[in-house]
């Protein structure tokens, strides 16, 4: 006997918050900067969003973005608040003081400040040859 | 690969399908005069109605909150391999001189085994254990204050006959690994208190230093007592030298 129900719906594609952490990696991009510099204290407190974005920017991906991007980290003992320093080509000046940022927040604010300022490459087109034409 | 799978991929607890009931093609329910049901059909209703919880005032909501609770004894269910790993690691931990903790960064494992190799030939060994297992290996012991190095990407080495000036100068040039801090015989070291151990001269030095300062009160008491004694003596001796001098130069004159 058929059942009077019929089933209708749909499936939850995203995995919340890692979904937007991908999500920003993927579109993280190194070009506008010069030197990177993470300072924070292994025994301070809400120091997980600097390693965890430390983390993220030393991924291969990204680096490949701008091989001549130095990163560097300094350990401090100070018990002083975590920062993320950027150095841009141009001279200027960013400083993430992430002690009251989340992974997800530092990573948006990057694309924001960093990613988002790189130029797409114009699409350069290769003339094609007789022999080429001629295939078609 | 279905969805549910998916959800399962990432350790959260999601995508379980938004699913609707639809009455198709029945008799529309008259909900002003409800039909009275069978009483065969009515017990049924009656026994399966829910029960919900008499919330009273003095109960927060987070208290009775069902996502907790269920997290909260998910956190106590003890994996019994899981222990075994913990038991391992705190042993391997409690026999090293040295442990060293590093934070990782992104890396293959070509280049993981690259490093391994680097900080092998100074004596420290990888351990594989993550950050769950260092959590149940290390609370409640005197290592619970490494705890809270253990959070984001971390690797551990530990070792026996380590020179903590070699590793530190490896430390420098590693791109994939940074050293946070260590565990010395038994003392809790920050990376600056690695450093300063490392700054020190040998221990043949410091204790023959040691020796001096304990030394030192006695020497100064024997010399201020022998003082007198002792110019006096030297005076004579440089009273006797002028005098013999003297008298060989009027016989050579």
């Amino acid at each position: 006997m058929a059942l009077p129900y019929k089933h209708s719906g749909t499936f939850l594609r995203s995995a919340g918050i890692y979904s937007a952490i991908a999500k920003n990696c993927k579109i993280l991009n190194l070009k506008p900067a010069k030197r990177i510099e993470f300072n924070f204290d292994p025994f301070g407190e809400n120091v997980l969003s600097t390693r965890n974005v430390l983390t993220y920017l030393t991924q291969d991906k990204v680096r490949d973005t701008n091989p001549k991007c130095i990163i560097k980290t300094n350990v401090l003992c100070n018990r002083a608040n975590p920062s993320i320093n950027i150095a841009f080509d141009t001279g200027h000046k960013l400083i993430f003081k992430t002690q009251n940022l989340s992974t997800l927040e530092v990573l948006q604010l990057f694309n924001r400040f960093v990613s988002s300022t790189v130029k797409p490459e114009a699409e350069v087109s290769v003339p094609k040859t007789k022999a080429q034409k001629k295939k078609k | 690969m279905s969805w549910l799978m998916c959800g399962r991929l990432f350790q959260s607890n999601i995508a379980v399908p938004l699913v609707q009931t639809l009455r198709h093609r029945s008799r529309r329910p008259n909900l002003r005069r409800p039909a009275v049901p069978h009483w065969q059909r009515a017990v049924i209703l009656k026994v399966t109605q829910p029960q919900y919880l008499d919330i009273s005032e003095d109960v927060h909501p987070a208290e009775i909150c069902k996502l907790r609770i269920k997290n909260e004894a998910k956190q106590k269910e003890v994996n019994p391999f899981e222990q075994i790993l913990a038991r391992e690691f705190l042993e391997k931990t409690e026999a090293a001189k040295v442990i060293a903790i590093f934070h990782r960064n992104a890396m293959t494992e070509a280049e993981l085994y690259a490093v391994r190799l680097q900080l092998n030939k100074i004596g420290l060994h990888y351990q594989h254990y993550n950050n769950n297992i260092a959590r149940l290996a290390f609370t409640g012991t005197k290592y619970e204050a490494l705890l809270q190095l253990y959070q984001s990407q971390t690797a551990t080495f530990i070792g026996d006959d380590v020179k903590i000036a070699k590793l530190l100068k490896m430390g420098k040039k590693f791109a994939t690994l940074t050293l946070m801090a260590g565990v010395l015989e038994g003392r809790l070291m920050s990376k600056s208190d690695l450093q300063g151990y490392a700054a020190l001269p040998s221990i043949h030095t410091l204790q023959g230093q040691l020796v001096g300062i304990l030394n030192a009160p006695l020497r100064r008491l024997s010399q201020n007592l022998t003082f007198h004694q002792t110019a006096l003596a030297s005076s004579l001796n440089q009273y006797m030298s002028d005098k013999t001098k003297g008298t060989t130069k009027n016989e050579d004159t």
